[in-house]
């Protein structure tokens, strides 16, 4: 009997162990918003809106969409983008990286497979340009193009990456930034997810206990 | 015969003496023999640097090929006209947590960076070269109340004044152009700066950039903004800025902004923008130009973009278009027919009077009267001589 407990609990605690790092999987998922407007030229980071952790892998993701950029009458110039400088300044301005991307593409959303890009990304897509039938539904679509490019910062404070597009004559054709602040505590890393994830975990272990101590009480 | 190759030899071997110890003298004078200080008690290391001390100012008797750290507050470092220059890696002058420290008079070039302050306020830069730095010409970063004047920034392979998180700085009178990058860059929350008379041209990327995110207050007034590759003005995210008085010349894009709301004028009847591309007409006048009248200002706001519109483009350049000649009523650049005819609408009026137009009153003695008539006809047929944006004297000046 106490073998069988004891195969029921340590299968209880690998499931408990397998959950969290799903959970934990799932909040280094969460994307950034898309900070873009209606230019056709947008950049968006992995960790856009939250604090960073010193060392972490960055993801700059940039987009552009052909459809979109005339759409600003002061963007004269409709060269299509051949590749993406990222620009990544540390909190003092100083230029840390800078590194140009062949552009890849293009993608049509909604027919986008999971991959290179965050829903947001898609979403913000959908939002800005007409609708077509697909299997008998209306439908948003969009032709786009993007690069990205993964650095670790390693200095504390607000950085700054701004995504630059070039023609093939390395002509500038559009720019955009985002800001992520880069910490040195864990504590600072996801605000909001860990203190979730910390209760659920507990929470877990603590029924977890509870069933054990009782089917313990209960063979006594 | 032996005599001649005897005075020949002895004439060269005096030139290759004299041209030997010629060049000797120079490298022993020009400094190359690492990095400069200027200690906080005052003193110069190594002491044998080529700057010569007088109380509070350090001033080059010669060229120095190396870095100058500056670590004393209060001083005037004075390049008398000579070069300092790098070998495309380091900085110019180094500056960090320093006060009041003026700059002037120095070509400063081939560093990562030509001049660099860093958490530094109230410094001046002023009258110096900058050229051919590999980053950025001037890169001032966590700093505030300094003043960049009168400089010649040319040629740096990215930008050639760069603020980052800097406030209440003063860049005016510079000549910033043929730079790799954008002209001047304004750069993540940077507050309140004045960006004021500059001539910014031929830059690859933007004539002057506005951003990222919330870098807001800082007025752009006065700058001639002409030929940059892709942009006169860019904004990024950043919102609560004045850009007034500006001429706006064959740049690829006049404007791009990207998620940014700002004032492109200072309201009436002080103005908006030159745009050179703008071609509408000048009849009305008063903040709704809805009287008859022309003033100088387009009577059709000109749209920058979908949420910003500059409500008061002026139908010259701010130069011309700031001091007239005398009769040039709809500030045209030229005193014609149609001045005259402004003229003759307004004609025996005054203040009050239902066709009274102030800028018929060429006089100012708030009445339309022959007088301004004399005046008009006076440069009656004359059109301004300087269209140029760039031109140092205004047109009035020379024909009053």
């Amino acid at each position: 009997m106490s073998v069988g407990l004891g195969m029921k609990l340590q299968f209880a605690v690998v499931a408990v162990l397998l959950a969290s790092l799903l959970v934990l999987a799932s909040v280094n998922i969460v994307q950034a918003q898309w900070s873009a407007i209606d230019s056709g030229f947008a950049v968006t980071t992995n960790w856009h809106g939250k604090d960073v952790l010193i060392g972490e892998s960055v993801t700059a993701t940039a987009g552009w969409a052909p459809a979109l950029a005339p759409q600003n009458p002061n963007n004269k110039k409709s060269s299509a983008v051949y590749t993406v400088e990222f620009v990544w300044h540390n909190a003092t301005g100083h230029t840390i990286w800078d590194v140009t991307v062949t552009i890849s593409g293009p993608l049509t959303t909604p027919a986008v497979p999971p991959g290179p890009l965050p829903q947001e990304i898609i979403d913000w897509a959908n939002l800005h340009d007409g609708m077509h039938y697909q299997g008998g539904n209306l439908i948003p679509t969009i032709t786009y193009y993007y690069a990205n490019d993964t650095q670790k910062p390693n200095s504390l404070g607000d950085w700054g990456v701004q995504a630059k597009f070039h023609d093939s004559d390395h002509n500038l054709q559009g720019a955009n930034s985002d800001i992520i602040a880069v910490k040195a505590t864990s504590f600072n890393v996801v605000p909001e997810v860990p203190f979730g994830t910390i209760v659920i975990l507990l929470s877990w272990f603590g029924v977890l206990g509870v069933f054990a101590l009782r089917k313990k009480h209960f063979h006594e | 015969m032996l005599c001649i190759n005897i005075k020949a030899t002895a004439v060269f071997l005096t030139v290759l003496l004299t041209t030997a110890l010629a060049t000797t003298y120079n490298i022993e004078k020009a400094w190359a023999g690492g990095t400069i200080y200027i200690k906080p008690d005052g003193s110069v290391d190594p002491s044998a640097a080529p700057i010569q001390r007088a109380g509070d100012i350090y001033t080059f008797v010669d060229n120095i090929y190396d870095t100058i750290v500056v670590q004393r507050d209060n001083i005037i470092i004075d390049g008398n006209g000579y070069i300092l220059q790098g070998t495309g890696s380091g900085i110019g002058i180094d500056i960090s947590n320093g006060n009041n420290v003026t700059i002037k008079k120095t070509h400063i070039a081939q560093f990562d960076y030509g001049i660099h302050l860093y958490k530094s306020n109230s410094s001046i830069i002023s009258d110096n070269n900058l050229t051919n730095n590999i980053q950025q010409g001037i890169f001032i970063s966590n700093s505030s109340s300094n003043v960049i004047s009168r400089n010649n920034v040319v040629s740096n392979v990215r930008e050639g004044i760069f603020l980052w998180l800097t406030n209440t700085t003063t860049v005016t009178g510079n000549n910033v152009s043929i730079n790799g990058g954008d002209g001047i860059s304004i750069a993540y929350s940077s507050f309140y700066n004045t960006i004021i008379n500059n001539t910014v041209s031929h830059n690859s990327e933007a004539g002057i950039s506005l951003g990222w995110e919330i870098s807001t207050g800082n007025v752009i007034s006065g700058n001639n903004i002409t030929n940059n590759v892709w942009a006169g003005i860019y904004i990024d995210h950043s919102n609560g800025n004045t850009l007034y008085h500006n001429n706006l010349l064959y740049n690829t894009n006049q404007v791009v902004t990207v998620g940014a709301t700002n004032a492109w004028d200072n309201g009436y009847p002080s103005g908006g923008n030159y745009w050179g591309e703008y071609t509408d007409i000048d009849l009305y006048w008063g903040p709704s130009q809805s009287e008859t009248g022309s003033d100088g200002i387009g009577d059709t706001p000109r749209t920058v973009d979908g949420g910003n519109r500059d409500n008061y483009p002026l139908m010259s350049p701010y130069e011309y278009w700031s001091n007239p000649i005398p009769g040039d009523i709809n500030k045209d650049m030229k005193v014609d027919n149609n001045d005259l005819y402004q003229l003759a609408i307004a004609y025996g009026s005054s203040l009050e009077k239902p066709n009274w137009n102030p800028n018929s009153d060429i006089n100012s003695d708030n009445i339309v009267s022959v007088s301004d008539l004399f005046r008009l006809g006076k440069n009656f047929g004359k059109p301004a001589d300087n269209t140029s944006p760039n031109g140092k004297t205004p047109a009035s000046a020379r024909w009053k």
